[in-house]
Parts: structure tokens; sequence; C-alpha cells
């Protein structure tokens, strides 16, 4: 299995979707799992499956001819403003002024091995290319069955993998460039997650919103495409806050990347719509991404400033607690593949309220489902949760025994099933 | 059979409480009813029509239709009213009395019910010449003694459904049904536009017997040689055209308990005069439960249980108000399907497959029901 990220080296839904499948996985006794990532950090949970870092891999012992690996080798670490999912060119507008690099050549030393970030950089391209290269090297070590790709990052992996082992792959889309760039594809991404699709024996997509974008977007023949909803990891709620059973302000939050992708924007008219009506209300803003200036920008204009926080990229313990004490959760994705975020707000017993353009909305019944462009229903399902009692309550309980019920087990169980396909029914079925 | 059309809001924004008490959906509405009407209303009427006249006279049909559809379909269907008055003229259908609105809040006292069944029958009186005998009570709750007002009071008969009768013996803690004698009640079954739709017909006609002796055979069950038995055909509900097959399950179904000797088809006026008779245990038997009205449907869940209470309490309010255009629109926005569309069965999309709802999700029901209610609270305290 090729990965990009992994927990807790993280940046978005795509690593969390990769612990939830393999944690889920790993429960089969006849399956072995090997996952392999651009680097291991070392703190990654084990999860009863084989972590490879292809920055481990010695290219001397290896005998990888170097010659294919791109150069110069480009050692890149983001100290901020790390947002998953972008093309290289958007990044590389967003990195500017926010990065350190150092670079080292083929020319100054003969590398042992190669140092992948993993993460989203302006070398994307290249490391995107090394790793392909250690993949296909990584593959014909090991007698595998089946390939399986996550996103178009590990595409390239897969096609060579699959190229030099004659070995079934199976591509997993997450997202697809349509989704991310909010309908300005990037030609080249595009063309790597076209080759992906067509090279692959069976694609799987997150949802049936995303399965109708591989199909007709792409061209891909719908009689190997797989639909497998994303499941959710039941949350350790081990501290919660204590909040005053009647807060005097009531808190609406977004919890997302700040990009076109995720609709930042009508979240703030719907603030300023429910605000027009209710003072005591707070909205938060949590993340980061491209649009986060223009957001503020447009706050300041309407003159909420007062009401809006932003607290910027945060994970753990400070989710928790912006969900302890959060009245209201909104998704307002235009385009969302999937979208693991409202889930998790569930567990917390949040009410939700999610874009009808989104791959959850397929799997959940108690969230309140609107199109993500209609700002005036979803300030009043805002002001209805906020006002009555009877429908918060209503949310908060269905829905937390709902996603209970939506677990990785089930979303691993139809993936076995998809191996068992190509690999001769050699997996035990529960 | 029973025709109720409930009115149909727009999306009435929280920001609009107090601004605009302009609530329905006039486009919507008017495509709804000319839907109903097209595909289920005027197929049936032509149908009854038909049987009737085969039969020689012996087919009867009772009428159970809202005040506020009446005045709905006058406004936007008149052709439907037309259909009705010749079926009147044929002397092969009879109306039924019931409150002007469908809707529980009706029932909550004898002086609204008095009003809103008065204000029902002279609407009927004035469109087709005919007062309705007996009333037919839809609501999943009524009080006995504010129906015993109607049924004293105005020396009427009753009909309800049996789970009235289930409910007050759990009420009463007894084992045995209550004996309610000299009082008029019937029990009322909703067999036929439920199994109705089901069945898909085709060529085998073994399918149709079995399942016209089926339904035979369950009346046979649930009848005493006295007692009467009311078949409900709900037309309103469907989501389905009432189209040939259905046309052809109806008419089989009839001859079959036409050529029947057990049974015979009355009209409510004639049920009222002869058939005041003990309940007895026979009338529903474990065979029949599934033929039980499931009043879970208005009042199960918290978003249910509240609206009611604010229905109630704006109900409670707009007694004192001596504003009639208040009045009105309260009389057509209590209807009681604005609390079956909150009915948690339709979280499932499947159910919207078989169930008409104007709405999304039971939140959206709830959210525009109570924004309107808000509107009218405060128009009230205004």
């Amino acid at each position: 299995m090729f990965g990009w990220e992994f927990p807790p080296n993280i940046t978005g839904g795509l690593g969390t979707a990769c612990l939830g499948i393999t944690k889920a996985l790993s429960a089969y006794p006849d399956l072995e799992l090997t996952f392999v990532v651009p680097k291991v950090y070392g703190d990654e949970p084990a999860n009863g499956m084989k972590l490879i870092g292809a920055n481990e891999i010695d290219l001397i012992t290896s005998k990888i001819n170097v010659e294919k690996l791109c150069g110069p080798f480009t050692y890149l670490s983001i100290t901020s403003g790390l947002v998953p999912y972008l093309d290289p060119e958007e990044f590389k507008k967003i990195c500017t002024g926010h990065e350190t690099t150092k670079t080292t050549t083929t020319e100054d030393i003969s590398p042992v091995s190669i140092e992948f970030t993993g993460k989203y950089g302006p070398d994307l391209m290249t490391e995107i290319h090394n790793f392909s290269i250690i993949a296909e090297y990584i593959a014909k070590q090991g007698d595998y069955d089946v390939i399986h790709a996550h996103d178009w990052l590990t595409f390239p992996a897969g096609i060579l993998a699959k190229g030099i082992t004659g070995k079934p792959l199976v591509v997993h889309v997450h997202a697809t460039d349509f989704d991310r760039s909010g309908g300005s594809v990037n030609p080249t991404v595009f063309k790597m997650e076209k080759a992906g699709m067509e090279a692959a024996d069976a694609v799987i997509t997150v949802s049936n919103f995303t399965a109708q974008r591989v199909q007709y977007d792409y061209s891909i023949d719908p009689s190997k495409i797989f639909t497998v909803h994303n499941g959710a990891i039941p949350l350790q709620i081990s501290n919660p806050q204590k909040l005053p059973p009647h807060k005097k302000k009531h808190t609406v939050s977004f919890l997302g990347r700040v990009s076109v992708q995720k609709g930042p924007e009508f979240f703030v008219e719907v603030a300023q719509k429910v605000l027009s009506k209710m003072d005591n209300v707070e909205f938060v803003m949590a993340g980061s991404g491209d649009m986060l200036g223009r957001v503020k920008k447009k706050v300041v204009q309407l003159g909420l400033t007062k009401k809006f926080r932003f607290p910027g990229f945060i994970c753990g313990n400070d989710v928790e607690q912006l969900m302890n004490r959060t009245d209201v959760y909104i998704m307002p994705s235009i385009s969302e593949p999937f979208g693991i975020a409202p889930l998790e707000a569930m567990q917390y017993k949040v009410p939700v309220i999610i874009s009808k353009q989104s791959g959850v909305s397929e799997v959940v019944q108690h969230a309140i489902k609107l199109d993500f462009w209609d700002t005036d229903a979803m300030a009043d399902a805002v002001y209805s949760i906020l006002k009555r009692p009877a429908l918060k309550g209503m949310m908060k309980e269905k829905g937390s025994d709902e996603v209970r019920n939506i677990s990785w087990e089930k979303s691993a169980n139809k993936i076995a099933r998809i191996y068992n396909m190509f690999a001769g029914n050699k997996i035990l079925m529960g | 059979m029973k025709i109720h059309i409930p009115m149909i809001f727009r999306n009435f924004r929280f920001n609009e409480i107090n601004q605009n008490d302009d609530y329905y959906d006039d486009h919507g509405l008017d495509y709804h009813v000319s839907k109903i009407c097209t595909d289920n209303l005027h197929p049936f009427f032509k149908t009854v029509k038909a049987i009737f006249r085969e039969s020689g006279g012996r087919f009867k049909v009772a009428v159970s239709i809202s005040g506020s559809t009446l005045k709905l379909l006058q406004k936007t269907a008149p052709q439907t009213i037309l259909m009705l008055s010749e079926l009147v003229q044929e002397g092969c259908i009879e109306f039924l009395s019931e409150p002007w609105s469908h809707s529980i809040i009706a029932f909550s006292n004898s002086e609204t019910l008095l009003r809103q069944t008065n204000q029902h029958d002279e609407l009927i009186h004035a469109v087709f010449g005919k007062v309705p005998e007996v009333l037919i009570i839809h609501s999943p709750i009524c009080p006995e003694k504010v129906w015993r007002t109607v049924q004293q009071g105005e020396g009427k008969g009753v009909f309800m459904y049996s789970n009235h009768i289930e409910r007050s013996k759990k009420a009463k803690g007894t084992k045995d049904r209550p004996a309610i004698s000299n009082v008029g009640i019937h029990p009322v079954h909703r067999t036929l536009s439920q199994e109705f739709q089901k069945l898909v017909l085709g060529t085998d006609i073994q399918l149709l017997k079995n399942f016209t002796s089926g339904i035979l055979q369950n009346m046979k069950n649930d009848s005493s040689p006295t007692n009467c038995l009311v078949l409900v055909y709900d037309l309103a509900v469907f989501t389905k055209p009432f189209n040939k097959n259905t046309a052809f399950l109806l008419k089989a179904t009839i001859n079959e308990l036409l050529a029947d000797e057990c049974f015979q088809f009355c009209f409510p006026s004639e049920t009222k005069t002869c058939l005041n008779t003990v309940f007895s245990d026979t009338i529903s038997n474990n065979d029949t439960d599934h033929f039980l009205l499931p009043v879970d449907s208005w009042l199960k869940n918290e978003l249910q249980k509240r609206t009611y209470a604010v229905q109630l309490s704006v109900q409670k309010r707009i007694q004192s108000c001596c504003n009639t255009a208040l009045h009105k629109k309260w009389d057509l926005i209590q209807d009681m399907d604005n609390l079956y569309f909150m009915n948690s069965d339709f979280f499932s999309e499947d159910y919207y497959m078989d169930n008409y709802c104007p709405y999304t999700s039971p939140y959206m029901a709830f959210t525009n029901y109570m924004n309107i209610l808000d509107d009218l609270a405060g128009r009230v305290e205004n």
C-alpha cells in the first residue's frame, strides 16, 4: 500500500483515512500489510502492519539506478502554512516567505538514501517521481498480491509497481483535482490522476459523489469503480471540558482548510445572516489556507471582527476544546469527496450542517444537509439549532448514536472483498 | 374515500418572523393539487362511478374531505368539485363530518371541535346541499369527553380508528375490550389504499385472487354479523398514480365483496340508525394488527412532541383572540401533516419513495414549521 502521509504527521484527511483503513485491515489474520510512505518519523502507531519510509531505503545496497532519480535533491522543511492537496503551482505561491530550504545536489554528495519531506512542497513532482522509483524497488522485493495506491501522489508509484510485478493495482481516490481546485484543474495533476485510474484494475472512491466524477470527468469504466465510504475512528474523549450549562455565548464552528474547496466564504455569509437576528453568537474558523487572508478581509468589511475568531490550524486537544464549546458545526464545502470532520463533530455530540455536495452526506441521516450556496437555509438551520433545544437535543443524541455505526471496519470489509476479487479469495471474510 | 391535501409552505426563514405572514408556496401547491387531481382523484372518481353503475347501486362510498382541502379545490381545481357533485347527484357518495382542519388541535376541547365541525358541515352543505350525519375522527388523539360533545350534542354517529379503542383499553388497565354501547363507534381500517399501492399485478391472475380473498378473509376475521367495517382509501398520500392496475384491483376487490352475502355496503347515515351495537372482542384481533393506524407517525419523536406542545400553546392563546383573520390562518396551518412530516421514518431516503413529504428531512420540516408557528404566535401576542 502506498500513501503520502500517516498520523500523527498529517496535514489533512488523507492520513486519517489511511490510518483508519490500515488499522481495520490489520484485523484480518490472512492479510499482511506493508504501508510505504515517503518519510517515516518514528512516532507512527504500529497498527499491526509493516511501515516503510522510502527515505530509509539504502540506495547502495538496493542497487537502485540513481540516474533514474531526479535531481537536484531538495530538502525542504516548511515552518508553517502547510496545506495538503494543493497542486505544485499553487503551493509555490503560498510557500513564498514561509519556508526554509536547504538544497543539496548530487554533485555535492553521493546519496545513500533519498531525503523525502513527505510533504507538499515546491519540489512535489520530484518527490513523487523519486518515491515511485523507490516504490518500484520495494514492490519487487516482496511477494505481494495486490498493490493499493492512495491518491494521485502515489499513483505513479502504483503504476510502476504494477509494471514490475504484474500484480493488480487498486487506486484509492480520496479526492480529485476538481474538488481541490474548485474547477481550475491543474493539467499535470489531472494527467497523473487519469493515468493512475486507467492503469488500475479497480478504482475505489470514497463516495458515490466521487464515483460519478471519476466516471464522467475522467472517463473511467464504471464497472471497475467501487464506492467504499470512509469511517470514523472512535474518539477517546478523555477530558471533556465542563462548560457552564447556560453559557452566555453560542459558538458556531468551521474546521478545515481555508481554501475554495471548503467554502469558507459561505460560512462568513451565514454568520452575517445569523448575527442580523442574534447577538450572542461567536463564529470560529479554525484552519489555515490560501483563502484565509481574503476571508479575514471580508469579515472586517462586514464589521464582524468582534464576532469572529481565527485560531489557525489546530489539532489534538485544541480540536477537542473547540468541539466541547461548539453548538453547531458547519461544513459548507463546494465539493467534498467525503469529509471526515463532520463525523468527528458528531462524536463530540455537536449538531452538524453539511453541504449536499459531499460524500459524507451519503452516509449520515442526522445532519442537516443543504446546498453549499444556500446560505439562507444554512443560517435558518443555525438559528433553529441555537434557539430550539428539541432540535439541538435530537441532533446531538441521534447524531452521536449514528456515527458509532459508521466504522472503518465496514470500509475495510469492502476493501478486503475487492482484494479478494484479484487475490483468489485468499482473505477469509468474517 | 379520504381526501386531504396538506397546505405546502414555502421556505419561511427565521428572519421573516414578525415580518411577513405569507406562508405558502402557491406555485408548488397549485402543482401538487393539480397532480393529485389528475393522477389520483379523477381516475378514482371515474372508477367509483363505474362500479356503482355496474353494481346497480349496491356499491356506496363515504367521502371524508377536510374543509381546508375543499376550499383549496374550489380555488384551484373546480373540475374536481364538479366531479364530486356529479357523484352526489348519482347517489353513490355521502359526505362525512369532520373538523375543518385535518388536525389534532381540533380535538383539544369541545368548543373548538364543535366550531370546526360546524364550519366544515356548513361548507359541505353550501357546496353539495347535504349535511353530514356521521363524524370521522382522523386525529390520533381525541379525548372521549370531546368527541362525545359532538356525538351527544349534535346527535351524530362517530367513526374512529381501532387504536383509539386499544388505547382506551390500555389507559383503563383492563384486559378486556371496553364495552361501549349505543354510541355508534365503528373501527376504521385503512387497508385498501396501503395494500393496493404495494401490489404489482402483472398477468398473474392467481395473485389477484389471493389478494382479494386475503382482504375478504381479514375483513371476516374482523367483523361480527352486526358491526360495521370502514375501509379507508387515502387518495392524497399516494406517490404513485391511480392507474389501470389499481383500478382493476379495486374493482376486483369490490366485486368480491358484493358477491359475498356476508357483506353489504352502507352509507354512514345508514350505519348510524342500524348499527349502534355493543363492541365485541372480535372487532380487532392479533391477525389484523397491521390494519391499525400508526399513531406514532405524528407524536413519537422529540421534534413532534415539542411542535405539538407549541401548537397547544398557540391554540390556548388564540382562543381569547378576536381577530378572525388570525383564526383563519391558524385553522389552515394547524394541519397534523406538519407533525407527520417530522416523522423519523423520513430520515430514510427510501421512505420518500412511497410517502409524500415536501421537506428533505424531519429537521427541515421542524425548522420551517416552527418559524411559521413563531410568527403566528408573535402576531397573536401583538
